[in-house]
């Protein structure tokens, strides 16, 4: 393969698919980017086995081939080449850069060994609104799982129902999110009910549904796949079961609190800093229209908030970890939160004061 | 580091005996053998007249009773011996505040500064050994020395009912024909190697060139040329050590090779790991299933639970399905569960699983069997057994996490 290249197209090429490059592996061949010439364009595709991302960009090409090259080492070289006017040849496992006065020679792996990206169907993709996806990923990306062997949980739930509408859910078995809004351009196709995404993939899809274009997505029984222009991500989908979500929404919480999301937010973050543990315990008690925040150490001391609040209900004290509660309230867009309270030992529902979507749960602390 | 410090190591003689022969006057004077209460039982401890025919701990009774025809038997009560070591600890807590429990029947007490209070050492540890003998009825070895390798030492040179001073002059003459053995930390191993390097005596061993030690026995090298020297820089410490896991574990009655046999003891192990968990406001990440098999060989196997737990159904659930994921290569004998990466419980609540009720229905058992003795409300498989260990591990201390129930 031969080609000439403008080094920031190939920046922003080899940019893309650095979040997916496996950075330790058994694999030492997940670690390469593979480079695919053909025609007129050049086309890097990197994965993990489980993501995949390719995405291509027009290049001046006199010889068509493809290598694979270690992808982080390749990228930060190109980062640093003096001009740019950059042209890259290939001859065996070996890759010859130039720009300028600079040569450097790369040693690669044979493209034939890369795992092929997942052959998919173009004609089944379809159009859908990239704001409703980026939203409902904002809003719940906290609340994912990070421990890596509860696998069920280690992703987010994407379900439509008979109404036409579109939920996203994830938990990490301590608190849940949920968002819901009206599906008007078919996310799911017609044959799935609903899909578990992976952490990694949603990543990246999310990083790039912040670019402008048209969004196009398919999701078949294994695999999802998001196109934006020449750019595509496969991700595998989760195996397992999430949990049963519905159950675990409360329904009989009858102690009912508006609270304005700013001053409670100000008020839980100053709290929770006098708190030694990696849970941040603190402890909220609820009176008629004042809410008291209290958070107390045996190495640093205490302290103590009061925020304003409509409440009418009866005197109720409870403890969550300050964490679950400022993410909760963060996601939350409104000026006035809502706060749905049962007893002590169980969870509680935080959600915007109007709007229906959003819902979140979290699980109380022992006092 | 005080460089003047005084520390004792008291070492209650032949204890579990000596406190049944102080119970049962027709045992005194007699060669007798704590055992357990099962049939494949072994020797716990000797009383001293026993010691003399050669009856050792760990012998089996047939062994045992083939070196003393005259051995008597006693089965040991280990709820008795807890009570009498939290005794000899609270009389030791009297003379200073900072005693390290050591196992059930040794301590060490630094007395460092107690002298305008209490006079010299040697005379507080007198009026020690008085208050041990009018409390419990037995002798107990002092050992003063100015650190805890030494007074260990001074403790075992004269049982029973010993008291060794080992003046910081002196430790140079004490260590110089002393063997190497007989400090605590080299056992008949590193014993054989040191001779195998022509070193016998502590005096040699603190003269041997560091730069072999080290070669030959890694980091481990500098500290034996110290001990060697009588030098231990180790602090009393008066607090259980943080415990990095909870475990039991049950010699089975007979062997069994029934995979749900071996269930219903992983639950019932489980059960009291996880209780002893909650009691001490822990919770594990990981746990430990072991199997030995009828010819002693040991199987283990460790599982990371997805979140950190104090509840049986969880542990069991983990041991059972390791259980599951093996073949049993024969008939078991004994059954362990442990949990490790013992972290302090705080307090978050699970959101599935039953969440907060399940978290009130075991805090309500667990005060019930606090209140009305520990097997009142149970596992109804469980029924018809009662919950409590019966072997005293070397581990066991009078208080925190590894204060377990014996019976």
């Amino acid at each position: 393969m031969k080609l000439q290249i403008k080094k920031s197209d190939f920046v922003r090429l080899l940019q893309r698919i650095q979040g997916i490059v496996a950075t330790r592996n058994t694999m030492p061949i997940l670690a390469n980017v593979l480079l695919d010439c053909s025609k007129t364009r050049l086309t890097a595709i990197a994965t993990d086995l489980e993501v995949f991302i390719k995405d291509s960009i027009e290049a001046d090409i006199s010889e068509e081939g493809a290598i694979t090259i270690n992808a982080k080492k390749l990228f930060d070289m190109i980062k640093e080449l003096p001009m740019e006017t950059i042209s890259v040849a290939s001859h065996d496992d070996k890759v010859l850069i130039k720009s300028g006065k600079s040569r450097v020679n790369l040693l690669g792996l044979p493209a034939k060994d890369f795992p092929p990206f997942p052959t998919i169907d173009e004609t089944k993709l379809s159009a859908f609104d990239k704001d409703i996806l980026k939203e409902m990923i904002d809003k719940t990306a906290f609340a994912v799982s990070t421990d890596e062997t509860r696998y069920n949980i280690n992703g987010f739930l994407l379900e439509k129902d008979d109404k036409g509408m579109l939920r996203m859910v994830a938990t990490d078995g301590h608190r849940l999110a949920l968002v819901e809004k009206k599906d008007s351009t078919a996310f799911l196709g017609d044959e799935k009910k609903g899909v578990l995404l992976p952490k990694k993939g949603v990543n990246e899809i999310r990083r790039l549904l912040d670019e402008e274009g048209e969004f196009n997505i398919h999701v078949t029984q294994k695999n999802a796949t998001i196109k934006k222009d020449a750019a595509m991500i496969n991700t595998r989908l989760l195996e397992g079961e999430f949990p049963d979500y519905k159950k675990v929404i409360p329904k009989d919480n009858d102690k009912e609190i508006i609270v304005n999301r700013d001053s409670l937010l100000s008020s839980l973050k100053r709290v929770s800093i006098i708190s030694s543990d990696k849970i941040r315990g603190v402890k909220f008690a609820f009176k008629k229209n004042v809410l008291t925040i209290s958070s107390s150490s045996q190495e640093l001391g205490d302290a103590t908030d009061e925020v304003d609040i409509d409440y009418n209900g009866e005197d109720i004290e409870i403890a969550f970890n300050a964490r679950y509660f400022i993410d909760a309230l963060e996601a939350i867009t409104e000026e006035n939160a809502r706060i749905k309270l049962k007893d002590q030992l169980s969870p509680g529902i935080i959600r915007p004061a109007i709007a229906d979507g959003d819902v979140y749960v979290v699980m109380p602390m022992r006092i | 580091m005080n460089h003047n410090r005084t520390i004792m190591h008291v070492d209650m003689n032949a204890f579990f005996a000596s406190i049944e022969q102080h119970e049962n006057p027709g045992l005194r004077n007699k060669p007798i053998a704590v055992v357990g209460s099962g049939h494949r039982t072994v020797v716990t401890t000797a009383s001293y007249e026993a010691r003399r025919f050669g009856v050792k701990t760990g012998m089996n009774r047939y062994e045992a009773k083939k070196v003393c025809k005259e051995l008597i038997f006693v089965v040991g009560d280990n709820r008795k011996y807890i009570g009498a070591s939290m005794r000899v600890m609270d009389i030791l807590s009297g003379f200073s505040p900072v005693v390290e429990p050591y196992s059930i029947d040794e301590a060490f007490v630094d007395m460092t500064g107690t002298e305008a209070l209490l006079g010299e050492a040697e005379h507080a540890a007198k009026e020690i050994k008085r208050k041990i003998k009018d409390a419990i009825g037995i002798r107990c070895s002092i050992g003063i020395a100015p650190n805890k390798l030494l007074a260990k030492l001074a403790s075992d040179m004269q049982k029973p009912d010993g008291l060794v001073v080992i003046k910081r002059s002196d430790v140079g003459k004490v260590l110089e024909d002393m063997p190497v053995g007989k400090l605590c930390g080299i056992g008949p191993s590193l014993t054989s190697q040191l001779e195998g390097l022509g070193i016998r005596t502590c005096g040699a061993l603190g003269r041997f060139p560091e730069g072999i030690l080290k070669r030959r026995f890694g980091i481990i090298g500098t500290r034996l040329k110290l001990m060697g020297q009588g030098i231990d820089e180790g602090v009393v410490v008066p607090v259980d050590p943080e415990v990095k896991s909870i475990g039991h574990s049950h010699t089975l009655p007979s062997d069994i090779s029934d995979k749900s046999a071996v269930k219903w003891h992983i639950f019932k192990l489980s059960s009291m790991v996880a209780k002893r968990a909650r009691r001490h406001g822990l919770m594990g990440s990981a746990v430990q299933l072991t199997l030995r098999y009828s010819d002693f060989n040991t199987f283990t196997r460790r599982a990371r639970l997805s979140m950190p737990s104090n509840d049986e159904r969880v542990i069991t659930a983990a041991a059972s399905a390791m259980l599951d994921s093996i073949r049993l290569a024969m008939a078991v004998r004994l059954v362990g569960v442990t949990v490790s990466g013992v972290a302090k419980d705080e307090g978050q609540l699970e959101l599935f699983q039953g969440g907060g009720k399940r978290h009130k229905a075991l805090e309500a058992m667990d005060s019930i069997n606090e209140a009305f003795g520990s097997s009142t409300l149970t596992w109804a498989v469980l029924n018809d057994d009662k919950l409590e260990s019966n072997v005293i591990s070397p581990a066991w201390r009078p208080t925190g996490a590894r204060m377990i129930d014996c019976r």
